[in-house]
């Protein structure tokens, strides 16, 4: 019962934080905008007919909260209108970008976890010498350093320098396949693909670890000057029963609770990663949409990316729920 | 004194020194006679006489007015003089504001109905900072009305932030504004210091020496400390202290490597990457003080109201709260930068506003945590017991425990917002008219500035990011030790 | 002080009297906590609101210099009754005369002045005393807000007195520490200076003692009888070691789920307890001597249950071994068996085999 309550509550919370930030979106543009129209008047590609059957199909016409209505209607029929720019649906235009994006999201979370922890708990538990002093000073510089510039650097070295000095191993410098990929068999796809997800992953997973290691490291240091940790020392247990019998379990349960947290920065991080590395996933259209002012497509977009985030925010708290039942009942 | 007095006063002095009598007895006989002929005889003595006693007279006026003012020491002493000067600095910022900006603006015919609009808009507003800070003045020497600083600078910050939303600093010139409301900040900050605590003086320059000590045996804080004291002074200095100005073009030389002539090289536009990376520093570090600081001060605002108030105020301010934090924090700040009004003169303080906008809620969460669990500490109880007002618990016992917590996220916070600037600069949504050391990088970007070799362009704004956060986790991890000891290696 | 007439109200009958021994009475507090439901829930469901019945119609009067004890398990509303009489919490419903006026009824100002006579001191010392505070700011600082000394230097003065009377000395050395840097006991010493400062009629102790070592309990308890005989105060002693309210108070009520239940002189709710509930409490104390030490069981059935859903009828039957249908439906209120000696409880004559 108290499971399924909970459940519950966390869905009804996402959806009404999805629902703001849909509206918010629709009105920043429509209110900001006012007449979306404008902006593809002067575009010199754009059949002089469309404009009406939109007008037709978006109650541009209309007041703007019925606009809005109609808006909410389309959005649950899952049309989120026409980007004139690309000439497509937006729907579309997001659906040949989103795969790449969950790739690249979905690998980078779980290597995060997985190799975060590990290092967190080895460093924790060495506190003071020379790894987690090498740990520390490594974490602090490289985040020091904005994403994109780690990534320009990967991109010069990696991509551009390898090949010019004749280096057996060079990486794509941009896109996500070749674009002769079609060619290829299906094997040889799946390592093309790969390969040039290879560096835009390594400079994700590397930011991710690092922090999730911190976070970790921190929440172990808080747990070993806990009483019990103390209590377990002094009935004579080794340092590493400890660690694996109490504080890694405690120290765990917070690192849990901000995976959901962790999602939003790691697809900012993606987006910036995206742009570095023209890697065409929704990130990178959302970008270039802003700057093109393709303001349907941008919305949609937006959509889509916070669709993303609460989703995986609503899939770590109900993975909570069922791990720690004290959160049920909070 | 006479010729004799003199001499007899040095003769019992050095009775004892037999051997060098004479030539003692000798100086101090030539020694009377020129002090007879031009000490006495010239009237000198009296002048300075004189002037000794009104010079003494000036000085027990001050010495008075300094027990008045600071009678503490010389900590809260030097306190108070910053904070007269900052106010002074305040208070003129908003005249030139006023005088060069707003009026001219506003009596020039030619602008449009808008202009007109935007320009009065300004004059209130610079009217209503003027009273803010005209009120601070008087909130510091009417010791009644000494607790209502803080509630002034609570005022000043929805000011501050109602003035950048309406885009009223968006020319270059209202920077003014923005450094008087800011120079004001520091002004109450430092008012409520060295006035307002008076009785908490000695408790917090004993507090302030423990937690100085614990900070400076931090060897990382230190280093921060002393890295970020150098790029700032270098910030503040700018451009001055560089042959060139940040917008000189040297078309003889362009994507020249370091040289005598041009210490880090130049861009294909010819301007000197040193000048420019000394002008974005000030920017970077502007868009990271202000974002950083207004962010937690309004997150505290909110947290703190949040626990106090409790009741439906806290759920629907959390709520919202949280529905913010669960967005994502840099496609929202897309979102916002592109808005139509701010894409068109996107100003940095704009940027700012949008990082305060995204990460509001990051402080104000953490802070309602700690003023909630404050709150059911009894010694709010008892004060409560002894008739203490809502204004005494939040002001003596809320604020100041919570005070480190919000140190530390400033700290934090400052570090972010940097970076963050540079993320948006980066991809094309920053300022395009001031150089930061983001716009940097992407103006480096688009000149294939690593793949051309021109490592000069990329690497001096990138290690000037990188020195800055890293200063900023250095002394922010610093003051972490100090609030939470904790983390204090025993 | 001035005027120690008043006029009560109690039910219909209303009586004048002149008392001069009374320090403070409380009649019938009551303090519901409503439970915080979420927004949705308070949004969608029309549920009838819950409460946590902490105090619930609760009446006593103190006499000026005595010893009021208040004794029961934790989370019965003892601390929750301290706290509705300084007015830390707002009541729910009652009153509470102090020198003859109603101070719920005052406004603020006039409030201010009753709070020179009232002070409290709390249970935990570590919890009651703010960090950034310096021992001279925390005992000054009801002489600050209540405005009763302008000068730096009397405040100094009186915080130096009191110190040295609650035997820390020397006083100058504790001006400018911080409690961190002090013990529990010398912690809960500076809490009793703080109570004293202003000379108050009377002062809630809430478990002064109860966080403290015994080794030091004595010495607290010594220091604190002391003053309040040099100072005449009266306290209303909040505890729930019956031990150590015998040693300490005139008179105990005993309070079961926001209600007194009896209320008696100290020695004859020791020796002769009436109510069940008490009884159980007495037996729970272990003796002394060990030949003496009781064999029977503990004769209360199950857990303390919560202040939310209160058992109809007498709200102790669910753990009453003498229960019977009869207090299901009634609510027993205290009644008079002696002088001064209330009890609330329908059947205690039959328990007591009292005529
Ligand atoms: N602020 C509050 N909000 C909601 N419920 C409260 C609050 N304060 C107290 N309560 C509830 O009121 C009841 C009585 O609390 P109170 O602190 O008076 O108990 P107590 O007898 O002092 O217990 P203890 O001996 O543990 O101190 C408890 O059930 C408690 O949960
Ligand atoms: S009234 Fe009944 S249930 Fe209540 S105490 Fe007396 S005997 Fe027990
Ligand atoms: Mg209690």
């Amino acid at each position: 019962m108290g499971l399924w309550k909970y459940i519950l509550k966390r869905l009804i919370f996402a959806l009404v934080t999805y629902f703001v930030a849909v509206t918010l979106v629709f009105f920043i543009y429509h209110v900001m905008q006012g007449d979306p129209t404008y902006i593809y008047s002067g575009n010199v590609h754009i059949d002089e007919d469309i404009p009406d059957s939109t007008r037709e199909r978006w109650g541009l016409d209309e007041p703007l909260w019925k606009q809005y209505f109609i808006f909410l209607r389309n959005l649950l029929q899952g049309d989120l209108g026409y980007s004139f720019f690309k000439g497509k649906p937006v729907m579309e235009v997001i659906g040949e970008t989103l795969p790449w994006t969950l790739l690249l999201l979905g690998s980078a979370f779980i290597i995060n976890g997985i190799l975060g922890i590990l290092l967190g708990s080895l460093v924790a538990w060495r506190r003071g010498s020379k790894v987690d002093a090498t740990f520390v000073l490594t974490y602090n510089v490289y985040n020091a350093f904005p994403l994109f510039f780690v990534g320009m650097l990967f991109i010069a070295l990696f991509g551009y320098y390898f090949y010019i000095w004749d280096f057996p191993i060079y990486f794509p410098l941009l896109g996500a396949q070749n674009p002769l990929s079609y060619r290829f068999t299906f094997i040889q796809q799946v390592g093309d693909v790969l390969w040039h997800l290879a560096m835009p992953l390594t400079v994700l997973v590397i930011s991710g670890v690092l922090g999730w290691s911190w976070f970790m490291r921190g929440n172990l240091i808080n747990v070993k000057t806990e009483d019990y940790i103390q209590t377990a020392r002094a009935k004579g247990l080794s340092e590493n029963q400890i660690l694996f019998k109490h504080g890694f379990r405690n120290a765990l349960l917070p690192v849990i609770t901000s995976i959901g947290m962790s999602v939003g920065g790691l697809i900012g991080g993606s987006v910036l990663i995206e742009s570095v590395f023209n890697y065409p996933g929704t990130g990178l259209l959302l970008l270039n949409a802003l700057l093109e002012n393709d303001y349907n497509l941008v919305q949609g977009a937006f959509i889509i990316i916070a669709g993303l985030t609460l989703l995986g925010l609503l899939i770590a708290e109900i993975l909570y729920g069922f791990i720690d039942p004290r959160v049920r009942n909070a | 004194m006479t010729y004799t007095d003199i001499t007899k006063k040095h003769e019992k002095k050095k009775r004892f020194s037999k051997p060098r009598e004479k030539v003692n007895l000798f100086i101090t006989k030539i020694r009377a006679t020129l002090l007879l002929i031009f000490w006495e005889k010239t009237g000198l003595k009296k002048a300075i006489n004189w002037l000794k006693i009104w010079f003494k007279k000036v000085l027990d006026k001050i010495y008075q007015l300094y027990l008045y003012l600071f009678k503490i020491n010389s900590f809260v002493f030097v306190l108070r003089i910053l904070t007269v000067l900052f106010w002074l600095a305040a208070v003129s910022m908003l005249l030139l504001d006023t005088i060069t900006v707003a009026l001219p603006i506003y009596t020039d015919s030619l602008g449009t109905d808008e202009v007109l609009i935007k320009a009065l808009l300004w004059v209130i507003f610079d009217l209503l900072a003027a009273a803010t800070v005209l009120y601070v003045i008087v909130a510091i020497f009417v010791e009644e009305e000494r607790s209502r600083l803080p509630t002034i600078a609570i005022v000043q910050i929805f000011l501050i932030l109602a003035g950048l939303l309406l885009g009223l600093p968006n020319s270059e010139d209202s920077v003014y504004v923005g450094f008087a409301l800011l120079f004001n900040f520091i002004t109450i900050v430092f008012a409520y210091f060295s006035f307002v605590a008076l009785d908490d003086q000695v408790k917090s320059l004993t507090q302030f020496r423990k937690s100085s000590k614990v900070f400076f045996r931090n060897r990382m804080g230190k280093i921060g400390l002393v890295i970020l004291v150098v790029l700032v002074t270098l910030a503040a200095l700018g451009p001055s202290i560089t042959r060139y100005e940040a917008d000189d073009m040297d078309l003889a030389n362009i994507h020249e490597g370091p040289s005598d002539i041009h210490i880090l090289g130049t861009d294909k536009f010819g301007h000197d990457t040193w000048t420019v990376l000394l002008d974005s520093l000030g920017i970077s570090l502007l868009v990271g003080v202000v974002a950083g600081s207004l962010c937690v001060l309004l997150g505290t605002t909110i947290g703190v109201t949040s626990a106090y108030i409790g009741g439906w105020v806290d759920t629907i301010l959390m709520r919202f709260a949280d529905i913010v934090l669960v967005m994502p924090p840099l496609p929202l700040m897309f979102l916002l930068a592109s808005l139509p009004f701010l894409l068109g003169t996107i100003h940095w303080s704009m940027i700012a506003i949008i990082y305060v906008i995204v990460f509001w809620p990051v402080s104000a969460k953490l802070i309602r945590g700690q003023a909630l669990s404050l709150k059911q500490r009894t010694f709010i109880h008892s004060a409560k017991a002894s008739g203490a007002s809502n204004r005494y618990v939040i002001f003596s016992h809320l604020l100041p425990n919570v005070f480190p917590l919000m140190l530390t996220m400033i700290i934090t916070s400052m570090r972010q917002a940097i970076l963050y600037e540079a993320f948006l600069a980066y991809l094309g949504l920053g300022d395009p008219l001031n150089n930061s050391l983001g716009l940097m990088l992407q103006a480096a970007q688009n000149q294939f500035a690593l793949a051309s070799g021109y490592w000069w362009l990329i690497f001096p704004p990138a290690i000037a990011i990188a020195l800055t956060t890293l200063s900023f986790a250095f002394i922010g991890m610093a003051f972490d030790e100090i609030v939470n000891p904790r983390l204090r290696k025993r | 002080m001035l005027h120690v007439i008043y006029i009560r109200r109690t039910g219909s009958e209303t009586m004048t009297l002149i008392d001069k021994e009374i320090a403070i009475e409380a009649k019938n507090l009551k303090k519901y906590f409503p439970l915080q439901a979420g927004l949705f829930a308070s949004l969608f469901k029309k549920s009838e609101n819950k409460f946590v019945h902490a105090v619930d119609d609760v009446s006593f009067a103190i006499k000026k210099g005595e010893t009021f004890g208040l004794v029961g398990e934790s989370g019965c509303g003892k601390s929750t009754t301290g706290y509705l009489i300084l007015q830390i919490e707002k009541l729910t419903a009652g009153s509470i005369y102090f020198r003859g006026v109603d101070v719920v009824t005052l406004s603020k100002e006039a409030l201010k002045e009753v709070r020179k006579d009232l002070q409290i001191i709390f249970q935990n010392p570590y919890e009651s005393m703010s960090p950034r505070f310096s021992i001279l700011d925390i005992v000054a600082e009801p002489l600050r807000l209540l405005n009763i000394l302008d000068d730096e230097n009397e405040i100094m003065q009186k915080v130096l007195e009191e110190l040295t009377d609650v035997g820390l000395i020397p006083a100058e050395d504790f001006l400018d520490r911080f409690p961190h840097e002090l013990s529990g006991g010398q912690r809960q010493r500076v809490s009793i200076a703080r109570a004293f400062t202003l000379n108050p009629t009377f002062i809630v102790a809430d478990e002064p003692v109860s966080m403290l070592d015994v080794s030091i309990r004595v010495g607290i308890l010594k220091t604190m009888q002391e003053l309040s005989r040099k100072h005449g105060t009266a306290f209303l002693f909040i505890t729930h070691d019956l031990a150590l309210a015998r040693t300490m108070c005139d008179r105990i009520a005993v309070m079961y789920l926001g209600r007194i239940v009896e209320q008696g002189p100290t020695e004859e709710i020791i020796h002769t307890p009436l109510h069940p509930y008490t009884k159980a409490l007495i037996a729970a104390v272990p003796s002394p001597d060990p030949d003496a030490r009781r064999t029977e069981e503990l004769p209360i059935i199950g857990e303390v249950p919560s202040g939310i859903d209160i058992a109809s009828g007498c709200r102790f039957h669910p753990r009453c071994i003498y229960a019977i249908e009869k207090c299901k439906e009634i609510d027993p209120h205290l009644e008079q068996v002696k002088k001064d000696h209330k009890v609330a409880c329908i059947r205690y004559k039959e328990i007591n085999e009292i005529k």
